[in-house]
């Protein structure tokens, strides 16, 4: 097991030093000045050849590209992501509470997934061809096909001003994270809902199934102790990549619901071309990404010890 | 079905691909008949088609210019007005019309984009295998260290907003799943009788890839670009929402439901019009690409 956890680690290293590079290449792409159109977007304008000295100074732009990918590498690996322009803060500090709020919002999306999921795909499993059959898929439909914007949007219309049951902005309190949860947990709940009702149809096929049944044992109880049990092992590896997955749906949901989090600190990153703001950020969303995948995968392994084999 | 027809079924769809033969004409048959049966593909074609037409004739089918302002502001459904006017006064009806150009733009340029740079990099590196293929494929896996729509942030990040700009990032963010597949498909026919043959009559890599790997693994990227031209609106159109894509006054849907979104409390129709139009194209798109996926499927015929 622990060889397993190395040698996925060690796959994994490349990879890291390749999604630096990447994202310390974004504010060399474009030609022209970064200090320029950072302080466009963040000082509207109101710059003075001074402070762009002085900024290019203190952020190493005035030293050779070579020298900058080095200092930026050996940084972000000690953990230091650098000053935002426009908060004039450290990156980290904000990086964190965003990461925070996003992480609560992604745990909500995932419970609201599996709450409209697990249910509706046993149903549809236990009662295949049925209308609960239908209603399971066209919720499955929905979610690979609604704009997530678009499903928040409808919720707020629907539930917070005409209903008025539940506020649309998100306050202190967890009533203003039902929406959200259940905007950004949808899509999951219909990849989530198909996925288990085809593995209880497959496990309701397997011959220990009829056995059972020749022994008398109630529908019910087969389903639930007999079938059930072996169905739940893809299911959970889906689960998994979906909660991975969670943090690219965040980036709307935390946009159409004004959350502070990664996703909408991303995303005005971008507007205000603060450059260490953003790299600091993606830095982040992509390094709990891949950690998440990386827990799945040993999760699995430690589940099915044929994988590790494999 | 009858059993021969079966038969052919079995054997034509494990045989290479050979034009212009009877056989082939028994397959397309037994692909468009499967794909004919199935109501939700074909509702999902016959929007999909509706949709198309609108974007190629929207000038004529609009009331008013999708850019004039036509009537008060944020004017509600009305017979000269039937989804509204926005906030400048504009005919929402009519922009949704000519947004349909943008979206269906939007997701053809960026599949192709997305599908002919990941099927290049996946057939190289299926086809030479070694160490070429272990540095692409790391480059794809760092790819994928990012969620779907986060790639295709940073690629904005890099080049800046605009329409573009947006087809391009949607369409790079696609690059590793197409790569994947088209690496899988190839290394399971790299080493098959009819590649072998053509690689003794000394074929070049070049011809062989093109005439030979790729023709014979076309099925299943064409379902995933079909597939993915809904994707691809998706993403386009959540990009536009934040403001990454279209800029105003572009009647494009996402950045239309965006600019709706302040008014949705005193004008609903903002808003949702243009997010209807998204969902409707894009399910149309996905129950046409499942329909494709399981006539193109071998077992589905069996059934």
């Amino acid at each position: 097991m622990v060889a397993y956890i190395g040698q996925r680690i060690a796959v994994l290293i490349p990879v890291v030093l390749l999604v630096c590079s990447a994202i310390f290449a974004i504010m060399h792409v474009l030609p022209g000045d970064p200090v320029q159109l950072m302080l466009a977007g963040a000082e509207a304008g109101v710059t003075t050849p001074e402070r762009i000295e002085q900024l290019r100074t203190s952020m190493g732009l005035n030293q050779p590209i070579y020298v900058q990918y080095v200092h930026f590498i050996v940084r972000a690996l000690q953990g230091d992501l650098g000053e935002s322009i426009r908060f004039q803060a450290p990156v980290n500090s904000l990086v964190d509470t965003a990461a925070l709020q996003t992480f609560q919002l992604s745990l909500a999306g995932m419970f609201a997934a599996l709450l409209i999921g697990i249910p509706l795909g046993i149903v549809a499993g236990l009662y295949e061809n049925s209308w609960l059959d239908s209603l399971a898929m066209l919720v499955a439909l929905l979610g690979v096909s609604m704009p997530l914007f678009w499903l928040g949007l409808l919720l707020i219309l629907l539930v917070a001003i005409h209903l008025q049951w539940l506020p649309a902005i998100s306050g202190v309190d967890l009533r203003g994270l039902v929406l959200p949860a259940f905007t950004l947990g949808f899509v999951s709940a219909g990849i989530i809902s198909r996925l288990m009702r085809a593995s209880l149809i497959e496990a309701l096929r397997n011959d220990y199934i009829r056995t059972a049944m020749a022994k008398g044992v109630s529908r019910r109880v087969v389903a639930a102790k007999h079938a059930l049990k072996n169905a739940w092992i893809p299911v959970i590896t889906v689960a998994g990549l979906q909660f991975g997955g969670m943090l690219s749906g965040a980036v709307i949901t935390e946009t159409v619901f004004s959350r502070p989090g990664l996703g909408s600190l991303i995303v005005k990153a971008i507007l205000w071309h603060d450059y260490p703001l953003i790299q600091g950020a993606v830095l982040v969303t992509s390094a709990a990404y891949v950690i998440v995948n990386l827990g799945i995968d040993v999760l699995y392994a430690w589940v099915d010890p044929r994988i590790r084999y494999a | 079905m009858p059993d021969f027809e079966k038969t052919i079924a079995a054997r034509t769809l494990t045989a290479p691909r050979r034009s212009g033969t009877p056989r082939l004409r028994g397959r397309g048959a037994i692909i468009w008949r499967t794909f004919l049966r199935n109501k939700g593909a074909v509702t999902g074609a016959v929007v999909l088609l509706a949709w198309a037409g609108v974007a190629l004739f929207a000038p004529r089918l609009a009331p008013y210019n999708p850019l004039d302002l036509t009537g008060i502001s944020r004017q509600g459904v009305s017979p000269s007005h039937i989804m509204g006017t926005d906030l400048l006064g504009r005919d929402v009806f009519s922009r949704v019309l000519f947004g349909a150009r943008i979206s269906l733009a939007v997701g053809l340029i960026s599949v192709a984009t997305g599908v002919t740079a990941g099927s290049i990099v996946g057939v190289v590196a299926g086809y030479y295998g070694g160490r070429l293929d272990g540095v692409l494929m790391r480059i794809i896996d760092a790819m994928l260290a990012l969620p779907g729509l986060l790639l295709a942030l940073v690629v904005i990040a890099a080049v800046g907003p605009g329409l573009v700009n947006v087809m391009l990032a949607v369409g790079v963010s696609s690059i590793p799943m197409y790569a994947r597949l088209v690496r899988g498909s190839c290394l399971s026919i790299r080493n098959v009788e009819y590649v072998q043959a053509a690689q003794a009559m000394g074929g070049s890599d070049g011809r062989i890839m093109a005439r030979h790997i790729i023709p014979n693994i076309l099925g299943p990227i064409v379902v995933l670009s079909t597939l993915q031209v809904g994707n691809a609106i998706l993403v386009g159109s959540s990009l536009s929402y934040l403001g990454m894509g279209a800029q105003p006054p572009t009647p494009e849907w996402g950045l239309m439901t965006s600019d709706g979104q302040p008014y949705l409390a005193s004008a609903w129709w903002m808003a949702t019009f243009p997010g209807f139009a998204i969902f409707s194209a894009v399910m149309a798109i996905n129950l046409m690409g499942d329909g494709l996926r399981a006539a193109l499927d071998p077992r589905s015929t069996y059934r």
